[in-house]
C-alpha cells in the first residue's frame, strides 16, 4: 500500500507544525501573567530567598528563549516539569491520576451521544425522505438545536435536582463510593472492576457514571444529529439510491444501505468532535466534583499552580493532535479514495 | 456612494421583510428574535425594570418565589430576578465584546490571506488551523486565568478562541471569489489590494458571515457561561449567570432549586435564541430548509 504508507507519513509531518505552533500559544498564554507567577503563588510576604529558590527551580530565572527551548525539550522528553506546590511532584504523574476519570468520562458520553445523535439524525432525514414527514425532521433539528445551546452545569444540576435530590435514585458527585475503588490496572473503574471481578464497585462506578455522561453526552449529541442528519439527506440525493429504490427494496433495506453509504464520514467528523467533547468534560466534571482533568486545572489554577497548569493545557493539545491524527488515519484506511 | 437612508427607515424595511409572507427560515428566524429581543431589552433598561439592588440583601436567604420575589432569593438574601436582569448586562457585554473582537481580527486576516496567497496564507492558515483544533474553553479557562477576572479580560479571552473560525470562514470564499471576472476586472481598471478586498470581496463574504456570527454568538454565550461558572469573568458581588449558577449548587443538594434554575434558563433562553438566528438565517441564504 504505498498510497497508504504515503497518506501516513505526510499526515504525521503535518502533525509537527501543529503541535509546535499549539505548545507555542500555550507558552505564550502562560507568559502573559503579569508579575511574577511564584509571587502570585506564596504571595507577597514570602521570604525573598524563598521567592528565588522557586524561581529557580521552576526554571524561571532563566531568558525567555532559554525557558522556551528547556520547555519544548522537556515536552518531547515526556517532561512537563514538577508542580509547585504539594510535594512537587512530577506533572505527568498528576495528569495521569486524573486522566483515566477524564477518558472513563469521555468515552460513556461519546456512546450515549452517538447513540441519540444517530437516532434522531437517521429518524429525521429518512422519514423526511420516505414518509415526507417533514414537520417530524423539523422537530429532530430543533432537537439539534437545542441541545448543542444547552449549558452543561446547568443541565447536569438539573439532573442531580431530579434523580439526586428529588428521586434519591442515582449519586450526583464522585466517581465511586467511598471504599469500593477497584485495584488500579487501566485506571478506568469501570473495566478494572471488571478485571478483578468486584461487582460491587462495577455497579458503583456505573451508578457514578449515569449523570455526569448523559449531560455530556446530550450536548454533545446535538452535534451529531447535524451531522447524521445532513450526511443521510446527502446520500438519499445520490443517483444509486434512487436506482435502488426504483427496484423496490423494503422501507427498512433502503434506510440500511443509505446509512451505510453515510457512515464512513459520520465516523470522521464524530471523530473530529473530540476537542469539543473535552471541553465539555471541563465544565461537566467540575459540576459533577469528577476527579478529572478538568476538576484538576480548575483547582491548580486557584492555587497558581503555574506548571501544573501549563503541563496540564500541553496535555490537552497533545491528545487533541494526536486523536485527529488517529482519526485521519483511520479515515484513510477504510476509504481508499482520500489517501492520494 | 450608498445613499444615504434615514435609520427608521432601514428598520422599517428590515421588519417589513422580516414578516414578508413565505421564506425559508422564517419560523427560526422569528423565534430566535423573540427569544433575544426580551433579553436585550432587560439589559438595556435594567435600572428601571430590576425591582431590587441585585447586590443587596433584600429578604430572607434561599426564601421560595413569591410576588415579592417572583425568582426567589439566594443565600445571601439578594433578589434572584434583580440578579438575573443585571446578570444580561455582564453576558451581553462580554459576547459582544468578544465577537466584535474576533471579528475584526479574523475578518481582516482570512481576507488578506485569501488575496494575498502564497507563503503568508500557508503560515497564516497552519496557525489559525492548529488553534481551531484546540478545545476552545480550555485555551479560553488558560488565557482568562491568566489574565484575572474582569470582563474586558474575559472578552479578550474568548476573542482569542474565535479568531481562527472568523479567518476561515473569510478565507475560504475569497479564495474563490478572488477568481471571479469582477475581481479582476477591478484590477485591470487599477483599483488598489485593499479596495479590491474590502469593497469587492469582502461585501459578498459578508451573507455567510451573518450565519458565523449569529451561529457564533450562540457558543460564545455558552464559553461565558463557562468562564463565569468556574470564576474567571466576575468577583462577588456582581451578578453574572454563569456565576450564580456556580454559587447556587451547594444548595441545590438541599432542595433549594429556584438559585439555579433561572440563571441557566435565561442562558438557554440567549444561546438557543442566536442558534436559532443562525440556522434561519442559513436557511434564508441556502433559498432552503436544510
Amino acid at each position: 500500500m504505498p498510497g497508504l504508507g504515503r497518506f501516513i507519513v505526510a499526515r504525521v509531518l503535518l502533525a509537527i507544525p501543529t503541535i509546535l505552533i499549539l505548545l507555542t500559544v500555550v507558552f505564550i498564554v502562560m507568559r502573559l501573567i503579569p508579575g511574577n507567577p511564584i509571587l502570585a503563588m506564596v504571595g507577597m510576604k514570602a521570604p525573598p530567598e524563598y521567592v528565588e529558590e522557586l524561581m529557580h527551580k521552576a526554571g524561571l530565572d532563566k531568558p525567555l528563549y532559554i525557558q522556551y527551548i528547556d520547555y519544548l525539550s522537556g515536552i518531547f522528553r515526556g517532561d512537563l516539569g514538577r508542580s509547585l506546590i504539594w510535594g512537587r511532584r512530577p506533572v505527568i504523574a498528576e495528569i495521569m491520576d486524573h486522566f483515566p476519570a477524564t477518558l472513563e468520562l469521555t468515552i460513556f458520553a461519546f456512546i450515549i451521544a452517538v447513540i441519540l445523535g444517530t437516532t434522531t439524525g437517521v429518524l429525521g432525514s429518512s422519514l423526511r425522505v420516505i414518509k415526507g414527514w417533514r414537520k417530524f425532521d423539523s422537530l429532530m433539528r430543533i432537537y439539534g438545536i437545542v441541545s448543542w445551546t444547552l449549558f452543561i452545569p446547568w443541565i447536569g444540576m438539573l439532573l442531580q435536582l431530579i434523580f439526586g435530590v428529588w428521586l434519591r435514585i442515582l449519586p450526583v458527585a464522585g466517581r465511586i463510593d467511598p471504599g469500593l475503588e477497584p485495584p488500579r490496572v487501566t485506571g478506568l473503574y469501570v473495566i478494572d472492576s471488571i478485571i478483578t471481578q468486584r461487582w460491587d464497585s462495577l455497579v458503583s462506578a456505573l451508578r457514578h457514571l449515569i449523570l455526569p455522561s448523559i449531560t455530556l453526552g446530550l450536548v454533545i449529541s446535538g452535534a451529531f444529529t447535524r451531522i447524521v442528519r445532513n450526511n443521510m439527506i446527502e446520500i438519499f440525493k445520490q443517483d444509486f439510491m434512487m436506482t435502488y429504490k426504483a427496484v423496490g427494496v423494503s422501507t427498512w433495506k433502503f434506510i440500511s444501505a443509505a446509512f451505510r453509504n453515510a457512515f464512513i464520514p459520520i465516523m470522521t467528523i464524530m471523530g473530529l468532535q473530540f476537542a469539543y467533547l473535552l471541553a465539555g468534560a471541563v465544565l461537566t466534571e467540575t459540576t459533577f466534583s469528577w476527579p478529572g482533568m478538568g476538576t484538576f486545572l480548575v483547582e491548580r489554577i486557584t492555587y497558581a499552580d503555574y506548571t501544573t497548569v501549563q503541563g496540564t493545557v500541553v496535555f490537552f493539545a497533545i491528545i487533541v493532535v494526536t486523536i485527529n491524527l488517529i482519526v485521519d488515519i483511520i479515515y484513510a484506511l477504510i476509504d481508499p479514495r482520500i489517501r492520494y | 456612494m450608498m445613499p444615504f437612508r434615514r435609520p427608521t427607515f432601514i428598520v422599517s424595511s428590515l421588519i417589513k421583510t422580516l414578516f414578508k409572507d413565505k421564506y425559508p427560515g422564517k419560523t427560526f428566524l422569528l423565534i430566535g428574535l423573540a427569544l433575544i429581543l426580551p433579553v436585550i431589552l432587560m439589559a438595556i433598561f435594567a435600572p428601571f425594570i430590576s425591582p431590587y439592588d441585585p447586590t443587596k440583601s433584600v429578604a430572607d436567604p434561599l426564601k421560595p418565589p413569591d410576588k415579592l420575589c417572583p425568582f426567589g432569593t439566594d443565600n445571601l438574601g439578594r433578589d434572584i430576578l434583580s440578579r438575573v436582569i443585571w446578570g444580561s448586562r455582564v453576558v451581553l457585554a462580554v459576547v459582544l465584546l468578544s465577537t466584535a473582537l474576533s471579528a475584526m481580527i479574523g475578518i481582516p486576516l482570512g481576507l488578506l490571506s485569501g488575496y494575498v496567497g502564497g507563503k503568508v496564507d500557508r503560515v497564516l492558515a497552519m496557525i489559525m488551523d492548529s488553534m481551531y483544533a484546540f478545545p476552545g474553553l480550555i485555551l479560553a479557562i488558560a488565557l482568562a486565568s491568566v489574565l484575572g477576572p474582569s470582563i474586558i479580560n474575559a472578552a479578550v479571552a474568548i476573542a482569542v478562541v474565535y479568531i481562527p473560525i472568523y479567518f476561515r470562514m473569510t478565507r475560504g470564499p475569497t479564495l474563490q471569489i478572488k477568481e471571479q471576472t469582477y475581481v479582476e476586472s477591478a484590477y485591470a481598471a487599477g483599483a488598489s489590494s485593499f479596495r479590491i478586498m474590502f469593497r469587492h470581496i469582502l461585501p459578498n463574504v459578508v451573507p455567510t458571515l451573518s450565519v458565523v456570527l449569529t451561529l457564533n454568538m450562540a457558543d460564545a454565550i455558552l464559553t461565558e457561561a463557562g468562564l463565569s461558572f468556574l470564576g474567571f469573568v466576575v468577583v462577588p458581588p456582581t451578578p453574572d449567570w454563569g456565576f450564580d449558577l456556580r454559587a447556587g449548587q451547594p444548595f441545590l443538594l438541599a432542595g433549594y432549586w429556584w438559585p439555579i434554575t433561572f440563571p441557566g434558563f435565561f442562558i438557554l433562553l440567549l444561546s438557543l435564541g442566536f442558534g436559532l438566528i443562525g440556522e434561519g438565517l442559513n436557511d434564508m441564504l441556502a433559498g432552503k430548509e436544510i
